[in-house]
């Protein structure tokens, strides 16, 4: 990186971790202009982007982490401007930066729903985001995302085997599936679910390349215990599952009822 | 092999003759290990101040000390004379092991004699340098060796399966100290024009035609020559004072058939380095000695290299922004460099010559490799952990192995993944995995105990295969992607990453399962995926081409089970 780039990106870091709102406003005006933008990275920055994340999400990172409302209403704004959002690279830069941003605002919310439709490319990125980010609003869209008739069911299977799996102790997620397999989630898809807050099966769910951990159910809340136990009868009851998969169900149960009953009350 | 010394007679300065008038009448007798040396009928005229030349070819006697402790050397001078011969004196030692070329100066009152012993090496007594080795004895894998000087020496070597060698090496049972060695032990930076054989000690050996006959008939092996037999080097050797050099005549290889294996030697066989290529299929041991004692065993076997057809499809999205940055020049520069690992255990990818095209691809200007307009969503920071990804099953053809090369996956870390392979012909109980086992010395990639000496025998090594994975409907699928996550697919050094990323995820294609395999604490194995994707062995630890993590261009290496194993998959052809 040559020196007038690292002054450069230098300075948007500062500006995005400031908390003075005129610094914020300046910084909108940096990241829309196309001479910054290019200056901060390159034709080939832009061309290896696959490989090295660009500058420019180093500059959203710092924005999104920074409480400050102008520091939020600067990175909304740049959700939803035109030369910033000009290059995909951009607007995925933004979707992953996105991430720290809790609760997510409606505004958030609207551009995660644009950028998570069928075949767009930011939809695989984006769901992860959502899940990561856990707040209601963006699983309230998870939710909406998984009962759309147009996202693929082999789509919503990856999320649920990966996404959901790595978060299957979070509270709020528990929650948001607890609803998916009351309604929401088509039937088929409700037993793969239940499988994936139940069970762990690396063989049939990935590939060698790529694989994903299941937080021990040890580490749980009891809060947490207390929903998935919730969902287990859910499971039991209304969805239909294999003998196997009833089994399985029961044995994860009766381990969080014993995790559960050892927490002090 | 006999060891020999040669004691030699040269000259005898004459101090006093002896006698009161005239010269003296000297004749000697000499004798060498028990043995009469010389003529003690020749009388030399001897002239006070002046040497007495003993004629080398009857003042000299060879000995064979192979086993022997001691050979005692005496040299009596006498005088002639009318009534009683004068005795002027008798010189002498008595030589013990180590063996050394030396020269003696004795004296006694009335002469001083000069003498030595030349040692035989390569076949001749004479002067040798003092670091050259005279006689060796096999100790616990080493060699117990004498130079021409008489300095005892540990000497060793090694021809490791692995390249580059790993740190972790079995017991040398070497002597402490400062010792240099000279190592060749490093990777191979493979370009995509250089010889196909350019990876040294693959794990087999492929079955070629016999150079200096007819022609190969049509479907025949191709004739054995530089560019395509085996090269098999040292890896290792101590000391360096050995100074071997490449095609050192020190150093002769030989050949030991196992499993009705048979090898050829391409040029010499003698040296550091040697080429061979095969005559029938099965296993050899090629065994290296010096001195005539084995010093090292290189196992390999020997296969005919079999063709994988594949096909490319170069999947580009709606803008510039989405398309791969690999051009069909680029895919096969990374596919000449790949067919240089494979070459390894015997494998090559050949482009599909099918013309046939679906899914609305393209041909280009290379048979075999096409290209596809697809929506951004299949070639742009894709979703690989999709049960069906769409980029891999496009412009398939049954039995052919298909590689998509895609835009980006949506994980930095991903550069490819295979995403569909039927399971191993390897038969396997239900709901277990198959398994492949290998036995011989040394062991496969000297997996421990290795068999190399000193270290304890070779034991069998059993690697565990990976399972199916496989979408609906498409049994015969063999695919996999590969994308800019990995570099620029025009640069030497990112080519090699395709190239080495496009190797091992075929070789879980064909079945392979990771050498060394990432932690999970979340899991009951304690490994990523609970061990599912894990072939069960640890070594080396990152060399293998399997290896779990993304080592990079350290990873070069198909060992001997690994071949057995991946020519039990359904895309390679019997």
């Amino acid at each position: 990186m040559n020196a007038s780039v690292k002054q450069l990106l230098q300075s948007l870091l500062d500006a995005a971790r400031s908390d003075e709102p005129a610094r914020h406003a300046d910084l909108l005006k940096q990241l829309e202009s196309p001479e910054v933008l290019d200056g901060l990275d390159s034709e080939e920055d832009y061309a290896n982007s696959a490989k090295f994340r660009l500058r420019v999400q180093q500059v959203l990172e710092a924005l999104a982490r920074n409480p400050a409302p102008t520091a939020r209403s600067t990175f909304l704004a740049l959700t939803r401007s035109e030369a910033f959002t000009a290059h995909d690279e951009r607007i995925m830069s933004l979707v992953r930066a996105s991430v720290s941003i809790c609760p997510a605002p409606p505004a958030l919310v609207a551009f995660w729903d644009t950028y998570s439709q069928p075949e767009d490319g930011f939809t695989p990125s984006t769901i992860t985001v959502l899940i990561d980010n856990g707040s209601p609003p963006a699983l309230d869209l998870f939710e909406r995302k998984m009962a759309d008739p147009t996202h693929e069911d082999d789509d919503k299977t990856a999320w649920m085997r990966t996404r959901v799996l790595s978060h299957r102790n979070d509270v709020a997620l528990l929650l948001a599936c607890e609803r998916l397999l009351q309604r929401g989630l088509p039937e088929h898809l409700r037993p793969l679910l239940v499988d994936v807050l139940f069970d762990y099966r690396p063989g049939e769910w990935f590939r060698p390349a790529s694989s994903v951990s299941a937080p021990p159910l040890e580490s749980a809340s009891p809060e947490a215990l207390d929903h998935l136990l919730k969902i287990g009868v859910l499971a039991l009851t209304k969805v239909r599952l294999s003998e196997e998969q009833r089994s399985v169900v029961t044995l994860r149960s009766q381990r969080a009822e014993t995790l559960r009953d050892q927490w002090p009350r | 092999m006999a060891e020999k010394i040669k004691v030699i007679f040269r000259r005898l300065f004459v101090k006093n003759d002896a006698d009161w008038f005239g010269s003296g009448e000297f004749y000697f007798i000499a004798a060498v290990d028990g043995k009469p040396v010389g003529n003690r009928k020749q009388i030399f005229d001897a002239r006070e101040g002046q040497w007495i030349n003993l004629p080398a070819a009857t003042w000299s006697a060879e000995v064979d000390v192979t086993g022997k402790a001691q050979v005692v050397v005496t040299f009596n001078g006498m005088d002639e004379d009318l009534l009683f011969d004068d005795d002027l004196g008798t010189v002498g030692q008595t030589l013990r092991p180590p063996w050394a070329e030396r020269s003696f100066r004795q004296d006694t009152e009335f002469f001083t004699l000069e003498w030595g012993v030349e040692l035989l090496v390569d076949g001749h007594f004479g002067h040798h340098p003092p670091d050259e080795v005279f006689a060796c004895r096999s100790a616990a894998g080493n060699a117990a060796c004498t130079t021409v000087s008489g300095v005892p020496i540990i000497a060793r070597i090694e021809i490791h399966p692995v390249r580059p060698v790993p740190a972790a090496l079995p017991p040398r049972g070497l002597p402490a100290g400062p010792v240099l060695s000279v190592e060749n032990n490093g990777g191979t930076a493979i370009a995509p024009g250089d010889p196909i054989n350019v990876v040294p000690n693959p794990s087999v050996i492929p079955i070629l035609t016999a150079p200096g006959g007819a022609a190969p008939a049509a479907g025949a092996p191709p004739v054995a020559d530089a560019t395509n037999a085996a090269r098999i080097e040292v890896t290792f050797y101590r000391p360096n004072t050995l100074a071997f050099a490449p095609d050192d005549p020190r150093l002769e290889w030989t050949v030991r058939p196992i499993a009705g294996g048979a090898v050829s030697f391409l040029g010499p066989n003698h040296g550091l380095k040697v080429m061979v290529y095969g005559t029938a299929a099965g296993e050899v041991a090629l065994e290296l000695r010096f001195r005539g004692e084995l010093m090292s065993t290189f196992r390999a076997l020997v296969l005919g290299v079999k063709q994988i057809p594949c096909r490319f499809n170069i999947l580009n999205g709606p803008n510039a922004t989405s398309w791969p940055r690999a051009t069909p020049g680029n895919v096969l520069d990374h596919l000449n460099i790949a067919n240089r690992f494979l070459r390894q255990v015997a494998l090559e990818l050949v482009l599909d010559t099918n013309p046939l095209r679906t899914n609305g691809a393209t041909a280009t200007a290379t048979p075999g490799i096409f290209r596809i307009s697809v929506a951004k969503g299949t070639t742009w920071h894709i979703d690989s952990d999709v049960l069906s990804v769409r980029a891999t099953v496009l412009n398939y053809r049954r039995d052919v192995m298909n590689f998509a090369y895609i835009h980006s996956e949506r994980r930095a870390g991903i550069g490819g993944a295979a995403t569909d392979f039927p399971a191993s012909n390897v038969a396997a109980a239900p709901g277990a995995r198959p398994q492949v086992t290998d036995s011989g010395a040394p062991s496969t990639s000297w997996v421990s105990p290795t068999g190399v000496l000193p270290d304890a025998a070779a034991g069998p090594v059993n690697m565990n295969l990976i399972s199916a994975v496989q979408r609906p409907g498409h049994p015969r699928l063999f695919a996999m992607f590969l994308c800019d996550n990995i570099g620029d697919p025009a640069v030497l050094a990112d080519q090699r990453l395709y190239a080495n990323i496009m190797c091992h995820e075929l070789g879980h294609i064909l079945n392979l399962g990771h050498r060394v395999e990432g932690p999970d604490a979340t899991t009951p194995t304690g490994l990523v995926s609970d061990g599912i994707f894990f072939d069960g062995l640890t070594h080396p630890p990152t060399q293998n081409i399997m290896f779990w993590g993304w080592a990079g261009d350290i990873c070069q290496d198909f060992d001997i089970i690994q071949a057995r194993a991946v020519h039990q998959s359904p895309l390679v052809p019997p």
